[in-house]
C-alpha cells in the first residue's frame, strides 16, 4: 500500500543533520547528485514521452479525428463511475467494520482487504466469461470490485484512528448514528478517503489488461494500439501525454481535497466500543460486507477454478511463466529496493527532504506503466537504435527493471522508511559516540533494525511486479512471458481455462503480503495498547 | 593527558535567529563531575551536543584531552573523540542484549576480550547477571546503568550525560546517583551532567555551571555559587530565593529588613534565601505571616509587610515554635546572606 501524502512518514524532529550547513557526522554524500538521480528515474521516461510526442506522426491525424475523443470520454467516464463506486463501497464497508459489532466482523474486517490480491484483468477474465458480456459496465463492475480495497483500507484506518471522544461528544449533543457518521466521522476521514480514491483513479488510468480484455477503448488502450498495431511511437506518445494530463488532474484534485483541513482532533483516546446492532441491520451489515467480498473475490476465483479444472493444465502454462516471473521479480525488486533505500536515506535528512523524496516516488507511481514503458521506448528510439531490435536480451531486462523501479519505489519506500525510523536519532548518535563511523552505524545498527521492514518492502514490490501487465507487455524481451503476460495472451485467444492457471497463480502469490499485512493492520487501533 | 578532560572556549552557536550558545567558556577537570544547570531551552543540551561533536560551532573552540576537536572550520566527528555519552532516553540498541550494547564500543578488541571487558563493566554497575537480557526486558534503572556501562567501557576521558535521571522514579534516583558517582570515581572518568534539577546537580557535582539563554551565568564550586551568586538568576538556579525591589544610594540600600551594602546606586534587587531569613515573633514587627506550608521539621512561611510593599518574603523555619498565620513577626538577615543586584 502506498499513500499519496508526501508529508506523512518520518517527523520533522528527525533532522539528522541538525540545523545549518555543517554536517558534523561526516555525511560526505554528494546529496544533490543523488536527488538528481531520484528525479531522473521516473522523470526521464516522461521527458522522452514528451520529446517523442513532438516528432512527426503518420497516423495521429486519423486517430485524433476518429478515436481520440471517444477514448478520452470513455476513460473519463470509467474513472468517474468506478472511482465513485469503489469509494462508496470502501467507505461504507470501512465504517461498518469499525463502528459496529456484528457476526463475522473480525473475519470480514481483514477479508475485505483480500481483493487487493485480485488484479483487475484477472477479475475481467472471470466476469467477462461468466456474464458473456463485454464493455463499459462490466469494466466498471471489475474496477469497483477490485479497487475498492484502496479506499476501504484508507477509510478503515482513518475511522479507527479517530478519537472516540469526538463521536461520543456528538452523541451527547443528540446526533443519531447516521448524523454522527455524516457530520463527524466522514469529514474527519476525508483526506484519507480522498487519498484512497485517488489511488483507485490512478489504477484505473493505468489499467491495460481489463480494458483490453473487455474491449473498452481507453487512452491506455490507445497508447498500445498506436504502438503495437500502427508502430507509430509519436502517436502513442501524444496519447500518453493526454493520459498524463488526466493523471495530473487527479493528483491535483486529491491535493485540493485535503487543503484547509485541520489535523488531529482530540488527543485523548479511549478504547472504542463498537455498537451492537439489532433488527434488520444484523443481517444487512454482514450481508453487505459479505456481498462485496463475494463479488470481488469469491465469484471470480470460483469461476476461474472451475474453468481451470475443466480445461486441465495446458503444457508450459505455469512452469516457464513462473520462472520468468520469479526472475523479473528478483531483478526488478532489487532495482526498486535500491532506489527506495536511497530515497529513504535521503528522506531521513530533513522533513523537507522527506517530503521531496516521497513526492518524487509518488510521481513515478502515478505515471501509468504504459507511459513509463513508452518513455523508455522513446529514449531508445531517439538515441537512434532500432527499438524492436534493441528490446531483446539484456537491454530489455534493464529497461524493465528501470520501469519497475520508476513505478514501484513508492511501494517500497514506505516500509523502508518505517524500518529506518526504528533506529532513533539518539541511538545513531549514541553509536557515533561509541566510535562507530557512518558505515559501521549502518551495518551494526540501522540495517539489522530495518531488516524486517526491508523484507516486507521486498515482498510488496515483488508482488506488484508479478501483477504488472502493461509495462511488461511493452518492454519484455521476446519469449520471456510472465504469468501476467501469459494469462493475458491466453485470455485474448479466448482460452480462458488456460488463462485461469497463471491467473490463479498470480492471486496466490499476491495473497501472501495481503494476508500478512492486512492482519497486522486489523490489530492496530489508536487508543488501544 | 591534559589536566582538563574537556575545555570549551568562547562557544557560540545560533539556530536561525536563536542564539543557543553565546560566548560560553567552561572547563571540565580530569576526574571531576561538573553539573550544567539550566531551564529547558537554555542551551545546555546544545552545549552537550557541541562538546560531543554532534553539532558544529559558529565560533569558539573545544579541546578534548588537550586536543582541538571543534572550531569554526573543523568538527572532529563524535566517533573520533575520547568522549562517551549517556542519552536522556538511554538510546540502548533494541536488537542487542545488555552485553552486546556494552560491547558495541569495544570493536577494537578481539571477540573474547570484548566479551570479557563488557561483562566486567556490567558487573561494575551491578548487572553481572543481566548480560543476556534485551533492553525491553530491563527496568528503567537497569537500562540507565547499562547505558552508563556502555559509555564508560571504551575508557573515554569524559562522559557527557543528558538528564540521566529524568526518566526514573524519584526513590530510585538517589540510589542510582550514588552508585553512578562510585562508578565514575572508580573509573577516574570526568563527567559533565546536564540537569534542570538543582537538588540532583548538587547531589552529584564537584562543580556547577549555570546557563541561561545560551549564556554562562556563573560556574564554580557549588558552595561558592550558592553563597555568592553573581545574579538573581544564578541565585535562583541553586535554590529558592525571595527578592525585593529597592533603591540604593551612596553604596547602601535601606529595606524593612535592615540596611545593606550595595555595589551599585539606583534601582536594585535585594534578595536572600528562605533558610537565611530569621523570623522572630513580635507584636511590633513589620511583617505578618500570610501562609504556612509544609510538614515535618521545617515549614515555609509566606510573609508580607504590614504596610507598603506588596512583595512576599519566604522563610524556612523550624516547625516547633513556628508563628501562626496572621501573627506579626520581625525579620532579620545576616549581611553575608543578602545579595544585592542591579535591577
Amino acid at each position: 500500500m502506498t499513500t499519496l501524502d508526501p508529508a506523512a512518514g518520518p517527523s520533522p524532529t528527525r533532522d539528522w543533520e541538525g540545523h545549518g550547513p555543517a554536517k558534523p557526522l561526516g555525511v560526505t554524500l554528494k546529496a544533490w547528485a543523488l536527488y538528481a538521480l531520484l528525479v531522473a528515474i521516473p522523470g526521464l521516461p516522461v521527458l522522452f514521452t514528451l520529446l517523442a510526442a513532438i516528432q512527426p506522426s503518420a497516423s495521429f491525424d486519423h486517430i485524433s479525428r476518429v478515436l481520440l475523443g471517444e477514448m478520452a470520454f470513455t476513460s473519463l467516464m470509467l474513472l468517474v463511475f468506478s472511482t465513485i463506486g469503489a469509494t462508496i463501497l470502501g467507505v461504507v464497508a470501512g465504517w461498518f467494520v469499525t463502528a459496529y459489532q456484528f457476526w463475522g466482523r473480525t473475519a470480514l474486517s481483514w477479508g475485505l482487504a483480500l481483493p487487493l490480491a485480485m488484479p483487475a484483468y484477472v477479475s475481467a477474465y472471470a466476469w467477462g466469461d461468466l456474464t458473456g458480456a463485454r464493455g463499459f459496465w462490466i469494466a466498471t463492475l471489475v474496477y469497483v470490485t477490485t479497487l475498492y480495497p484502496y479506499v476501504y483500507l484508507a477509510a478503515r484506518s482513518a475511522f479507527e484512528a479517530q478519537s472516540v471522544c469526538a463521536l461520543e461528544a456528538a452523541r451527547l449533543l443528540g446526533a443519531g448514528a447516521l448524523k454522527r457518521f455524516l457530520t463527524v466521522a466522514l469529514p474527519l476521514a476525508r483526506p484519507a478517503i480522498a487519498a484512497g480514491a485517488a489511488l483507485t483513479g490512478l489504477e484505473i488510468a493505468a489499467d491495460y489488461g481489463a480494458a483490453d480484455h473487455l474491449g473498452v477503448s481507453t487512452l491506455t488502450i490507445g497508447v498500445f494500439r498506436a504502438w503495437f498495431s500502427m508502430g507509430d511511437l509519436a502517436a502513442a506518445a501524444r496519447i500518453a501525454c493526454l493520459l498524463l494530463v488526466g493523471v495530473l488532474f487527479l493528483v491535483w484534485l486529491e491535493r485540493k481535497s485535503r487543503a484547509g483541513l485541520v489535523a488531529g482532533g482530540s488527543t485523548r483516546w479511549r478504547t472504542p466500543q463498537r455498537a451492537p446492532i439489532s433488527g434488520m441491520s444484523r443481517v444487512l451489515m454482514p450481508g453487505f460486507c459479505f456481498a462485496v467480498l463475494t463479488l470481488s473475490l469469491i465469484i471470480p476465483v470460483q469461476h476461474l477454478v472451475g474453468l481451470a479444472i475443466a480445461s486441465g493444465l495446458p503444457a508450459r502454462a505455469l512452469s516457464k511463466p513462473l520462472a520468468a516471473t520469479a526472475f523479473l521479480c528478483a531483478l526488478g525488486a532489487s532495482a526498486t529496493l535500491i532506489l527506495a533505500g536511497l530515497s529513504a536515506f535521503l528522506g531521513q535528512r530533513s522533513a523537507k527532504s522527506n517530503a521531496f523524496v516521497r513526492a518524487v516516488s509518488l510521481a513515478g507511481y502515478a505515471t501509468p506503466g504504459a507511459v513509463t514503458a513508452l518513455g523508455i521506448l522513446a529514449a531508445l528510439a531517439l538515441s537512434g537504435s532500432h527499438v524492436v531490435a534493441a528490446l531483446s536480451g539484456p537491454i530489455a531486462i534493464i529497461a524493465l527493471c528501470y520501469a519497475y523501479a520508476a513505478r514501484f519505489t513508492a511501494a517500497g519506500l514506505e516500509p523502508l522508511s518505517a524500518g529506518l525510523e526504528k533506529s532513533t536519532r539518539s541511538m545513531r548518535e549514541s553509536a557515533a559516540t561509541l566510535g562507530a563511523n557512518r558505515i559501521k552505524r549502518f551495518l551494526l545498527l540501522e540495517a539489522p533494525l530495518a531488516a524486517p521492514s526491508a523484507f516486507a518492502a521486498a515482498l510488496i514490490v515483488a508482488v506488484e511486479i508479478a501483477k504488472e501487465l502493461p509495462a511488461t507487455t511493452i518492454l519484455r524481451p521476446f519469449g520471456l512471458d510472465t504469468l501476467a503476460v501469459r494469462a493475458h495472451a491466453y485470455a485474448a485467444d479466448e482460452r480462458l481455462g488456460a488463462a485461469a492457471w497463471p491467473a490463479l497463480a498470480i492471486i496466490l502469490v499476491a495473497l501472501i503480503p495481503t494476508l500478512l499485512f492486512s492482519h497486522g493492520l486489523s490489530k492496530s487501533r489508536a487508543g488501544q495498547s | 593527558m591534559s589536566e582538563f578532560a574537556l575545555e570549551a572556549r568562547h562557544l557560540s552557536r545560533s539556530f536561525g535567529t536563536v542564539k543557543a550558545l553565546d560566548d560560553v567558556s567552561l572547563t571540565l577537570e580530569a576526574g571531576k563531575v561538573l553539573a550544567l544547570l539550566g531551564q529547558s531551552g537554555s542551551g545546555k543540551s546544545t552545549l552537550l551536543r557541541v562538546l560531543a561533536g554532534l553539532e558544529s560551532l559558529d565560533a569558539g573552540e573545544v579541546y578534548a584531552d588537550g586536543r582541538l576537536v571543534s572550531d569554526v572550520r573543523i568538527t572532529v566527528p563524535p566517533e573520533k573523540r575520547p568522549l562517551g555519552m549517556v542519552f536522556q532516553d538511554y538510546a540502548l540498541f533494541p536488537h542487542l542484549t545488555a552485553l552486546g550494547n556494552v560491547a558495541f564500543g569495544l570493536s577494537h578488541l578481539g571477540k573474547p576480550e570484548r566479551r570479557a571487558l563488557a561483562a566486567s563493566w556490567l558487573a561494575r554497575v551491578g548487572l553481572g547477571d543481566r548480560g543476556g537480557a534485551f533492553p525491553h526486558e530491563l527496568s528503567g534503572g537497569e537500562q540507565q546503568r547499562v547505558a552508563l556501562a556502555r559509555a564508560l567501557a571504551p575508557s573515554p576521558r569524559a562522559i557527557l550525560m543528558d538528564e540521566p535521571f529524568s526518566g526514573l522514579d524519584p526513590h530510585l534516583r538517589a540510589d542510582l546517583q550514588s552508585s553512578m558517582l562510585a562508578t565514575l570515581a572508580d573509573a577516574g572518568v570526568a563527567a559533565l551532567i546536564v540537569s534542570h534539577d538543582t537538588e540532583e546537580a548538587l547531589a552529584v557535582a564537584d562543580q556547577v555551571a549555570i546557563i541561561e539563554h545560551g549564556r554562562l551565568l556563573q560556574s564554580g564550586l557549588p558552595r561558592d555559587v550558592y553563597r555568592a551568586p553573581k545574579s538573581l538568576e544564578a541565585a535562583r538556579a541553586l535554590g529558592a530565593v525571595w527578592s525585593l525591589e529597592a533603591h540604593a544610594e551612596n553604596g547602601r540600600v535601606e529595606t524593612r529588613l535592615g540596611a545593606f551594602a550595595s555595589a551599585f546606586d539606583g534601582p536594585v534587587v535585594v534578595c536572600s534565601r528562605p533558610e537565611a531569613t530569621l523570623v522572630t515573633p513580635s507584636d511590633v514587627g513589620d511583617f505578618a505571616v500570610v501562609d504556612r506550608r509544609g510538614v515535618g521539621r521545617f515549614l515555609t512561611l509566606k510573609l508580607k509587610a504590614i504596610t507598603g510593599e506588596s512583595a512576599f518574603i519566604t522563610a524556612l523555619v523550624e516547625a516547633k515554635n513556628a508563628p501562626d498565620t496572621g501573627q506579626r513577626v520581625a525579620l532579620s538577615l545576616q549581611s553575608e546572606d543578602v545579595f544585592v543586584f542591579k535591577a
